[in-house]
Parts: structure tokens; sequence; C-alpha cells
């Protein structure tokens, strides 16, 4: 990838240079995702609808990278309803809603594919060559994650991060090419990768 | 990788290896909510399994279930097996294993929302893997917790199986890297399907076992 010095071409956040006055604060998106992991353990059913109108997209597209249309759209009903009735399990503390969802979308694909192994092995084994196999799910759904965890960071965050990510940059390096204080990029990495970590895992007790 | 240990290098290394195609969305059919909303019904209803759970199950056993020698079980298997059991023949040979019961609410200490507990280790299995597993169930028996004593061999997948004590039947549960929750599929009885083992499952496309297990425990009530 070639980056280097055009902000514009970074995937996540290129305003930065346009505005003077940087936003520091949560994005609309994250303030929901946080009410509704706080409340989703214990909270109504329409939480479930909140969180298949945040997440149900990125299932389904993550289901779909290892099965047909209608397989993704099957095993993301699967995913959650087993959500819901597995919610007093989900603690905040432990991570994200999203990766406890894409670990159990990764759980159902597994049993879909052994389920239909045992059916026709040898359908399921021409069909290997050409999409993603379940083991290597894990790691799609963690790139899946990432992608939406920098889009949901405040737009200094990003684009911060990105030139951290993506260009290896130091801190001092960045702040030099931003003009940002060496201690606003140093606290806004930090506090980038705290909400990166809680959106990309979930640690099962 | 646990997220708290990951380092900047690590993000940097992942966010380069981020597709198009890891940034594609694409939503879901328009039927799909309603189709969940319709699953719900059934899936607040009790469920099978948490019935069959009685007081004699959560009896503590008295003494160490016996060894029970695979090759001789396998022998003894009812001849009209069904379908998710394969290559029994290879995980029989792979397998004269030993299921090491150990004292149960010793183990468990705070952990009092477990129904089910299993200490896995590697007595007598074909494969070398130096640490232990304790598997852990939840209190309407749906879903099972592994922790590790340490790291998994990484080189392969390793596999999640529920199996029956006289090798009749298994289930997976999927793939394993490292301390974490399993569903137990439905319609299986962690009662019934007593043995967690865990595998390492080249990628060959085999969905069966491949008998070469590295860590067996039997489950007890606790």
């Amino acid at each position: 990838m070639h980056l280097r010095g055009d902000l514009r071409a970074y995937p996540w956040g290129m305003a930065l240079l346009a505005t003077s006055e940087l936003r520091t604060e949560d994005t609309a998106h994250s303030l929901a995702v946080a009410e509704l992991e706080r409340a989703f353990a214990t909270g109504p059913e329409s939480l479930l609808r909140d969180a298949y109108d945040l997440f149900g997209s990125l299932v389904y597209s993550l289901c779909r990278r290892s099965v047909d249309d209608a397989a993704a759209a099957d095993i993301t009903q699967e995913v959650f309803i087993a959500a819901w009735k597995n919610r007093h399990r989900f603690d905040p503390a432990r991570g994200g809603l999203a990766p406890w969802l894409t670990g159990i979308a990764r759980n159902k694909v597994i049993d879909h594919f052994r389920a239909r192994g045992r059916e026709d092995r040898r359908v399921e084994q021409a069909k290997h060559a050409f999409i993603e196999s379940p083991g290597e799910l894990e790691d799609v759904a963690l790139r899946m994650l990432l992608v939406d965890a920098i889009d949901t960071l405040p737009e200094r965050a990003q684009t911060i991060i990105s030139m951290a990510f993506f260009e290896d940059l130091t801190h001092v390096e960045i702040s030099a090419r931003t003009g940002i204080p060496l201690g606003t990029v140093k606290s806004d990495i930090r506090r980038s990768l705290e909400r990166l970590r809680h959106g990309l895992g979930y640690a099962h007790g | 990788m646990p997220m708290a240990d990951i380092e900047l290098k690590d993000w940097v290394e992942l966010s380069r290896s981020v597709t198009d195609e890891d940034r594609e969305r694409t939503a879901p059919p328009p039927d799909l909510w309603t189709r969940i909303e319709a699953g719900l019904g059934d899936a607040t209803a009790p469920s099978a399994t948490s019935e069959t759970l009685t007081a004699d199950d959560h009896a503590l056993p008295s003494e160490p279930t016996p060894v029970i020698d695979l090759t001789q079980e396998r022998t003894r298997r009812a001849p009209r097996a069904r379908r998710r059991v394969r290559r029994y023949a290879a995980m029989a040979a792979a397998a004269a294993a030993t299921v090491v019961v150990l004292g149960v609410s010793a183990i468990i200490g705070q952990e009092d929302t477990s129904s089910y507990i299993a200490q896995a280790t590697n007595a007598e299995l074909p494969e070398a893997f130096e640490g232990t597993a304790v598997a852990s169930v939840n209190s309407d028996a749906t879903q099972i917790s592994l922790e590790f004593s340490s790291d998994l061999p990484s080189a392969e997948p390793v596999e999640l199986w529920l199996i029956k004590p006289d090798l009749s039947d298994m289930v997976s549960l999927g793939l394993v890297q490292d301390d974490g929750t399993f569903v137990v599929p439905e319609g299986f009885d962690v009662s019934e399907y007593s043995v967690v083992d865990l595998s390492i499952e080249p990628n060959d496309g085999d969905p069966t076992h491949s008998g070469r297990s590295i860590l067996r425990g039997q489950l007890q009530s606790t």
C-alpha cells in the first residue's frame, strides 16, 4: 500500500487537515454500542433488535466469506438466536459485542461445514478451493472487526491510528506531520488501542 | 492471541493484511429479522438438555471412573453407528486412553455455576502435549468453557469434541486456540457425551476425528 504523504489516501478518516477544531468526543455509533453492551445481558428483547441493526451486516458479511448467501442467512439467524439465548453470558468487561457475535458466527460456520461434510464431502472440498475455510474465518473476522473498530473512532484518532498502523510512524513523526501536540498523539493512540482491543476481542471466562 | 497482549507491531501487521473484501458489508436479506424473531420463541422454552439433568446426575462420584480402554470399546460398539462418527479405527488405535477424574469440588472453587467439570490430561495419549485443561459446563448445560494450563500447539488446528464414553458417537464443538467458551450443540446432553477430547486436526478437508488426541477427560457433575 502506498499511503505515504497523502492523507486523503487513508482508508479511515481523512478530514483531519480540513478541520482546525478537532473532534475528540466519541462517535454516536460507539456511544450506542457501549449503551447496548451495558444492558444486553439483562435487558429487554428489543436490545437484540438493536444488536441486529448494528452488527447484522457484519455477521452476515462474515458468513458470506465462507458459505453461500442462503446458508449465510441461515447461520446469521442462528447466531442472533444463540446470542439472545446466551445473553446472560455476555460481559462487556471481557470484550465487545461485535467480537462476541463473530465468535459465535465462526462456530456456527464450522458446524455448518461439519454437517455438510457428513452429507457430501466432495462438494465441500470442491468449494474449499474458492472460499475461506472455517479455520481462516477467525483471521477474516479479526480484520473485519478492525475495519469497523477504526471506522468508529473519533476522526482525529482515526487519522493518527492510520498513520501509526499503515506508515509505522513514531509518535514524534505523527506529531511533526500533523501539528498535533505530542502528548495528544500519545494519549489518542493509547485510548484508541484500548478501544480497538475491546472491539476486536472477547475473552471467554 | 489474547487481545490484551497484542502490541503495536501486531496492530501494524494486522492492519496491513486488511483486504478490500474485508471492508465489504452486505445487508442481510430483509426477511431475516422476522425469521430471528420467530426463532426466539423456541429459544426461550426450557431446553431438553437441562430437563434431563436429574438429581442423580449431580451426585458426586464416590470413586474415580475406571480406566476405559477405547480399543476394547471399539469392538463392543453397535454395528449401526450414526453418520456423525467416522474413523473409529484410527481413533481407537491411537487412544488406549486413561480417563482421569479428579476431585470435583476442589477444582471448581468459586465457579459454582458449573454443572459439570472435567480435568483433561494427556495421560497415555499418543500426541505429546505438556499441559492440562479444566473443562466446565455452565448451569444449563448449553456451554462448555476450557481453561488451559499452557499454550496449545499452534502448528495445526486443535478441535474440541464431546464423546460418549462407549465411543458410540461424538460431536465437534469447533476449533480451539486458547481458553474459550463453546456452545454444546442442541440435542447433545453432556451427561451422555461426557468425555471431553481435544485432538489435532490437520487441514486435510476431513471433518472427522483424526485420532490424534492431545487431551482427554471425563465430565463429572458437580
